[in-house]
């Protein structure tokens, strides 16, 4: 998912949910921010490299694909983005590497999810927001892994998407996919952009959907393929359906993290609060755009008669740089750092509970003084 | 690419420098040396393709392709292996023919890559540089010597193109 979804939508969730409008932006922002949490930005802030939620374009040009390296990448990974739907599913083949790497597939709904929403519950804003990323993005993310695999992430040439005729039916058109990176991807004749095939197994050009681009990204899209691990079985990602869910969810997850929910049920994907508003939330999914921002964007105003800033990746910088050593895990920065070492720990410690290697060993070196 | 990855092109690239002004100043011991790399480097890819697809790639969609790979890989070493007995000639005749075969690689690769809008002109110019080395072998093949040199000029521009490749940036297209 991308930054209208992660930060306008989630504002609205946060809304419907029962938050003032203050703690929504919290939440959103902390949503967010979860995309631009690379130790190349920690660095710049003066935070933990260890909190690292994402890896840049860059850092992934220079990382290691030795198994010190691959434990780094799937950890942060599998962690905040491609959050593993079942780490004991049957395989019943391949290596003891194929299986690992087959548990690691994403999915909503998952063991990993409910552990995901309770860690956050009592601890602030900040890991409210961050296990909101995580949970849409089980959504988008499906079937795909949080670790670099050729087995596993794969796509090839059977790939279409749906278009939506006029009686209701879809016609089948084969999605194009460009390598350069600078190209404008074109949803109207079908053309994105997607990473190289590669024939290394652990190339990071096979890193979660990269092969697919952006596009399980885009709300609007419906589309069919061969994934790399099923049989030679099409499989049909529905988008409309699946962020309609991913919203609900959301609503219904920040209702438990607010207290007006006593549990979270990892399998409850509706919400009676998003019932009055599904007809503008279902238009603004449908919609053929890239970037859905401007229309969430004017739906959360419209809720809560607040104007929502843009989102500044540097808003809290100052705040945390002049706290002292001993007040820094008090800043908001501080919080969102701590929600991300603790959503990092729980999941390597899962991953590495149910006999998977992928992730390694959860370890945090001590910090210097900043 | 990774800097593992830039280091071992590197350290290909200066082998096969090595290997190349080996074959200048000494030509008639470099011969089996030169047999000896190919067949090794071709059958350990060769086995690893094979080892990665008996083990993960015959799971996955398009994963014969590997498999494919993989025996042609210990064929072609295999083949190799068995020119260490047939006169230089027609050692040279099949070092030229594999150079030939990677031009055409590359030229193929260039011309995939200017399809996509990605970089293609480098590729193309190593593919033609390649090609250009292979067939003034193919013509001067009557004079060994000749051949030798033109061979090894070659094998010497391969090795600083790929030398020259481990340090460049490398598109990469991720995910967020």
């Amino acid at each position: 998912m991308q930054g209208d979804f992660h930060y306008y939508a989630t504002y609205c969730a946060a809304v419907l949910a029962g938050y003032e409008h203050e703690r929504c932006l919290a939440i959103c922002y902390s949503a967010q921010l979860v995309d631009y949490c690379s130790r190349s930005w920690l660095k710049k802030v003066g935070g933990p490299s260890e909190a690292a939620t994402t890896q840049l374009q860059l850092e992934l040009l220079d990382a290691r694909t030795d198994r010190m390296g691959l434990n780094d990448i799937t950890r942060i990974w599998a962690s905040f983005h491609f959050l593993p739907r079942d780490l004991y599913a049957e395989v019943g083949r391949g290596s003891r590497n194929y299986r690992d790497k087959y548990r690691l597939i994403c999915g909503p709904c998952g063991e990993l999810l409910a552990e995901t929403v309770n860690l956050a519950k009592g601890k602030g804003d900040q890991a409210a927001g961050l296990a909101m990323h995580v949970l849409a993005d089980t959504w988008a993310h499906t079937y795909f892994a949080g670790t670099p695999s050729l087995v596993i992430n794969n796509t090839d040439q059977h790939f279409f998407e749906l278009m939506p005729q006029e009686d209701g039916s879809f016609e089948r058109r084969r999605v194009s996919f460009s390598h350069n990176p600078s190209a404008a991807e074109d949803p109207e004749k079908g053309v994105y952009v997607g990473s190289v095939y590669q024939s290394s197994e652990n190339s990071i050009m096979n890193l979660g959907h990269g092969r697919a681009g952006h596009l399980p990204d885009y709300s609007f899209i419906r589309y069919v393929y061969q994934p790399a691990w099923g049989d030679y079985r099409e499989i049909l990602k529905d988008n409309p359906g699946d962020y309609e869910k991913a919203f609900s969810q959301m609503v219904y997850a920040l209702g438990f993290l607010f207290g007006t929910e006593e549990t979270f049920d990892k399998d409850r994907c509706v919400s009676d609060k998003v019932a009055p508003h599904l007809e503008t939330i279902r238009g603004i999914i449908a919609k053929r755009q890239v970037d859905a921002s401007a229309d969430w964007k004017a739906f959360g105003e419209s809720l809560s008669g607040e104007p929502i800033p843009d989102f500044d990746m540097y808003a809290y910088q100052d705040e945390y740089r002049s706290a002292g050593k001993f007040a820094a895990s008090d800043t908001f920065l501080g919080r969102f750092f701590e929600a991300a070492l603790s959503q990092k720990k729980m999941v390597t410690e899962k991953i590495k509970e149910s006999g998977n290697r992928l992730a390694g060993t959860y370890r945090v070196t001590k910090q210097k003084d900043r | 690419m990774t800097i593992v990855q830039r280091v071992r092109d590197i350290i290909v690239g200066l082998v096969m420098l090595a290997l190349a002004l080996f074959l200048l100043v000494s030509e008639e011991a470099a011969y089996p040396a030169i047999v000896a790399i190919y067949t090794l480097v071709l059958e350990i890819a060769g086995f690893r393709l094979l080892w990665y697809y008996l083990t993960m790639a015959r799971h996955m969609v398009g994963g014969l392709r590997i498999l494919f790979q993989g025996a042609i890989y210990v064929d072609m070493g295999l083949f190799t292996a068995s020119l260490i007995n047939v006169p230089q000639m027609y050692i040279l005749i099949y070092l030229t023919g594999t150079l030939a075969f990677s031009a055409v690689v590359d030229l193929l690769r260039a011309r995939e890559s200017k399809g996509i809008q990605s970089a293609w002109k480098l590729k193309a110019f190593q593919g033609a540089v390649k090609l250009l080395i292979a067939l003034i072998c193919l013509i001067y093949m009557h004079s060994p010597a000749m051949v030798v040199d033109v061979f090894c000029a070659g094998y010497i521009f391969s090795a600083l193109m790929r030398i020259v490749g481990a340090f460049r940036r490398a598109p990469v297209i991720t995910i967020s």
